[in-house]
Order: C-alpha cells, then sequence, then structure tokens
C-alpha cells in the first residue's frame, strides 16, 4: 500500500472539504433561519474570488507585492461580497418574506444566473489565472507531495473561521439573536430581537465566510471563472444537507465528509466520475437519511 | 396607560377584529373573556405589532404604538406571553431567561432579576443548564412568565396560562399573576379561556365575541351577570 499516496489524498479531500464547509456554512446559517435554500450562495463565493483577483490586479500595477496584497484582497473579497449578500436578502428574498417558500427559491434560483452572467459580461468567460500568493513555508519542503502550503493556510483559516463563528453564535447577545430567531421567529420579535436586522446580519455574515473560501482556493487552484461558484455551491448545499441542514458542526462535518469521499474516490476509482459521485451522495442521503448525520427530525409545529 | 381604539386586524382576508376598544388603566388586571376563535388573542397580537391593526389606534401612556415594529413595542416595556408558552427550545432555562432581558443593558441588575426569579421559581433554578424544550407543560409556563418579567414590563399580556396544565399547577400560576401584579405593581391584561379563574383575579373584565366587545365592566359584576355565567362561567 502506498501510504504518501493515501496521505496525500487525505489531505487533498481536507482541502476540498474544508472549502466546501465554508460555503457549507451560509447554506446552513440562512436555512437555519429563513428556511430557504440561497442558491445565490455559491455566485457569492465566485464573486469574492473574482473581487481579490481585481483588488491584487490593481496592487500590483500600483507597485505592491508578496503576501500583503493578499490580505489586502482578501479584506476587500470580504467586504464586497458581504456587501453582495447584505443587498441580495434586500432586493430578492425580503420582499418574499411572506410569500409561498417556493417563489423565494426561485427568486434565489434567479439571482444565481442573474450574478453569473452578469459577472461573465462584466469580466469575461474565459478562465483568468490567479496568482498564489500565499508563501511557501520551508518546513513543509520534504512533504510538499503530500500537503502544500496553500493548503494549510486553508486549514488554518478554516478552523479559525469556525472557532470564532462559533464564538459568535453561543456567546454574544447577537448570537443569543441568531439562535433564538432560528428556534421561533414570532417570540424571537415578542422578546424585542429586530428580526431584519438578524437576517441580514446572517446574509452577510454567510457571505464574508463564503468569499474567504473564494479566495483560498482561487490561490491554491490558480484559476477562476464566472461558473465556478455553480459547482462549488452545488457541492456545498450538498454537504449541508449531509449534515443536516440548519445545522453548524453539520456543515462542518457534511463538507469534510464530502471532501474525503470525493477524494478518495477520485484517487482509487475515477476521477471521471468525480462530479456524478457527488450527486449520487445526496440522492443517497435523501433517500436513507434526509435529515443528515446532525440533523434533527423535522418536527411538527404545534 | 394602554388604550386600544376600535382597532380592525385581519388574518388574510378575514376580519379577527371588528372594531375592538378597551383601555387598561395603571396598576390593574383587566381580562379578555371570550369563546375559542372570538379573537383574544388576535388583540394581543395587535398590541404587540406581530398582528399590526389595519384601522383603528393603539396607544400607550398617551403615544401611538400602531404601526411601530415589534420590537420598538416591546422597548416600550409591553411584553407577552403567548398562547402555547413559546420557550426557546434549545436554548437552555438560562439562556430563555436572558433572551427576555434582551434590550436591557443594565447588567447588574438584570443580575439581581434573574436571581429573584429563580428563587421565586426553584424548579427553574434546578433545571437552569437544561434545554427549555425538555420541561414540562407547568415549567415552561411558569419559564415563560419568568421570561417575560425579565424584561421588567410596565405592562404584562397574558395569553390563556392555564391552557393544557393540571388544576393545582393552574392555581400555582395564577397567585403567581396575583403576586406580580401586587408586588410588582405590574399591570396585567389577561387573556384566557376559563374565565372563572380570570375573574377572581381581575380587576375588569371585558367579553369579546366574534371581534367586537360585547360587555365590559367590573369583575364582580361579570361573575354575577346572568348572559356571561350562562355563556363562560357554565353555571
Amino acid at each position: 500500500m502506498n501510504w504518501d499516496y493515501l496521505l496525500s489524498l487525505f489531505m487533498g479531500g481536507l482541502t476540498r472539504g474544508s472549502i466546501y464547509a465554508l460555503i457549507a456554512l451560509g447554506y446552513t446559517m440562512v436555512y437555519g433561519i429563513i428556511t430557504l435554500i440561497n442558491f445565490a450562495h455559491g455566485e457569492i463565493y465566485m464573486i469574492g474570488a473574482f473581487t481579490a483577483l481585481i483588488a491584487i490586479g490593481v496592487l500590483t500595477l500600483a507597485g505592491w507585492n508578496g503576501t500583503a496584497i493578499l490580505l489586502i484582497a482578501a479584506v476587500a473579497a470580504v467586504v464586497y461580497a458581504a456587501a453582495y449578500g447584505w443587498t441580495l436578502e434586500r432586493i430578492a428574498y425580503r420582499p418574499l418574506r411572506h410569500a409561498p417558500r417556493l417563489s423565494a427559491l426561485i427568486s434565489a434560483i434567479g439571482m444565481s444566473l442573474f450574478l453569473q452572467n452578469y459577472v461573465r459580461m462584466a469580466q469575461t468567460a474565459n478562465f483568468l489565472p490567479f496568482p498564489n500568493l500565499i508563501p511557501e513555508f520551508a518546513f513543509l519542503k520534504p512533504v510538499a507531495h503530500i500537503v502544500r502550503s496553500s493548503e494549510l493556510v486553508i486549514y488554518a483559516v478554516t478552523a479559525l473561521v469556525m472557532l470564532l463563528l462559533t464564538l459568535l453564535v453561543r456567546f454574544t447577545r447577537m448570537g443569543k439573536a441568531m439562535r433564538a430567531t432560528a428556534q421561533d421567529r414570532d417570540m424571537a420579535m415578542l422578546s424585542g430581537v429586530d428580526v431584519d436586522r438578524v437576517i441580514s446580519l446572517t446574509f452577510v455574515i454567510g457571505s464574508a465566510i463564503a468569499a474567504t473560501g473564494g479566495v483560498l482556493i482561487a490561490s491554491h487552484i490558480g484559476q477562476i471563472n464566472f461558473y465556478i461558484g455553480f459547482l462549488a455551491g452545488i457541492k456545498a448545499f450538498v454537504a449541508a444537507v449531509l449534515g443536516g441542514i440548519g445545522s453548524l458542526p453539520g456543515a462542518v462535518l457534511g463538507g469534510l465528509v464530502l471532501g474525503w469521499t470525493e477524494s478518495f474516490f477520485t484517487g482509487y476509482v475515477s476521477s471521471d466520475y468525480e462530479d456524478v459521485f457527488a450527486f449520487l451522495f445526496l440522492v443517497g442521503i435523501l433517500i436513507f437519511r434526509p435529515s443528515g448525520l446532525l440533523g434533527r427530525k423535522q418536527m411538527e409545529k404545534v | 396607560m394602554l388604550r386600544i381604539d376600535d382597532i380592525h386586524s385581519f388574518y388574510g382576508n378575514i376580519e379577527a377584529l371588528q372594531g375592538v376598544s378597551l383601555e387598561v388603566a395603571e396598576g390593574e388586571v383587566v381580562t379578555l373573556i371570550g369563546a375559542n376563535g372570538a379573537g383574544k388573542s388576535t388583540t394581543l397580537m395587535s398590541v404587540c405589532g406581530l398582528v399590526p391593526p389595519r384601522h383603528g389606534a393603539i396607544y400607550f401612556q398617551g403615544e401611538p404604538i400602531h404601526g411601530l415594529a415589534p420590537h420598538r413595542i416591546v422597548a416600550q416595556g409591553i411584553v407577552q406571553v403567548p398562547e402555547g408558552r413559546r420557550i426557546f427550545p434549545q436554548l437552555t432555562v438560562l439562556e430563555n431567561l436572558e433572551m427576555g432581558a434582551f434590550l436591557r443593558q443594565d447588567k447588574a441588575a438584570i443580575k439581581t432579576d434573574l436571581d429573584d426569579l429563580l428563587s421565586l421559581f426553584p424548579i427553574l433554578a434546578q433545571r437552569r443548564r437544561q434545554p427549555g424544550g425538555t420541561l414540562s407543560g407547568g415549567e415552561q409556563q411558569m419559564l415563560a412568565i419568568a421570561r417575560a418579567l425579565m424584561g421588567r414590563p410596565r405592562l404584562l399580556l397574558l395569553d390563556e396560562p392555564s391552557l393544557g396544565l393540571a388544576p393545582l399547577v393552574v392555581r400555582r400560576i395564577f397567585d403567581t399573576i396575583r403576586q406580580i401584579n401586587q408586588e410588582k405593581r405590574t399591570t396585567i391584561l389577561l387573556v384566557e379561556q376559563n374565565a372563572n379563574l380570570a375573574l377572581q383575579v381581575a380587576h375588569r373584565g371585558y367579553v369579546l365575541e366574534n371581534g367586537r366587545i360585547t360587555l365590559a365592566a367590573g369583575a364582580a359584576e361579570l361573575i354575577a351577570d346572568e348572559r356571561v355565567r350562562q355563556a363562560y362561567l357554565g353555571i
């Protein structure tokens, strides 16, 4: 057995899984609060990557270089994507808050198509190279065939984001308001929670996290186009459902499980059927465990 | 303190309130009795802004509050214990209580109120780390009332506090309601299907039928009223 190969598949799976998890968090947070699958969420991730690319270009022209650019670009991407998330909720979902759920879902799909094509028209339909500005760590040289520096950064940032999000949701006033809103929106209002603000904030946080994922994976893979959000979004959605939609730890677990299964499947079976596999997985979950790994059984509201 | 002036509220196209007017003075316990579907809960939801009235006006301390967002109405000191308790099931008992004080900034006073309420309801102190959803019905009702009191309400709206509870627990809840009114001087508007019980704690009462107030009088008069006795007291 080739242990190095196995280990590299494990690390590659962890990389994919981390990115899926970062995007899945946004899906699951929004679903938890307004029971909407925000299908435009993958596009927010793509817009994050594009914003970073543009920022990097501008800063490079201005004569900057190195990791500093990446940090500034990442901040720009996060802020810009968060603004997109906020606006998206305002114009596409809030007016439909009291409409049947299907209307909001259709609006979400419409926004997804709109944002893809908007970026295609405003930028380009071609793949664009994305510079890898993550520094090469010397201590990783001996194991470079197993794990790359950019992957290590992905693990670290993902872990940090999850830690911060957990602290926010569990211990802050706003976090408590978010949990209360997810559990009983009317009662949260009766407790004095400004639910509109909570919903806006949920979109802002979810979008910021997705953009972080977008910048990281674009640096790692080295190219982007307007379509990357679609597949990543769908897969993250699979991850969120796998973990149990509405559950934050579930989104992370679902992302990692999907990342690893994909990685091992492509490594040992066939790389041609990589994407098919994710969707077979989705069908499997929906048949055998529709509430997901950590999801609660859907209870009838009394 | 609270003046509801000819409000009309709708659920979709159904006019649940067809011109309700009532008043609650400071320090009073006023009860709103009526059959299922008469519009009692809708009246409370209209006051809280969750079902804003389409016509008419609601004044609190002389200021209009109809049309304000629910969280702004709560900020004025109007707190509701809704029907069915509506405990946040996955928040702990302690977190549920903290949610009651969501709009308050005075940390030290919140802590004192919390300690007071936990000694008033020792069962909640025992279960403080448990998720609210695991409590029994009576415990949840106590938690719901305690959560509302955490907001230091000036006007407390209680919707069917006796619903689905054992008689002994109901008595305990109503003793607490009387105690809140007498000791904390909290004004209370009480909606109750059990008119007998409600009229025992209330000073005054209104009878609501099909979205309209049909009778308004002191509690003693209502208990003695032949129509009320037949329709709501089962005597």
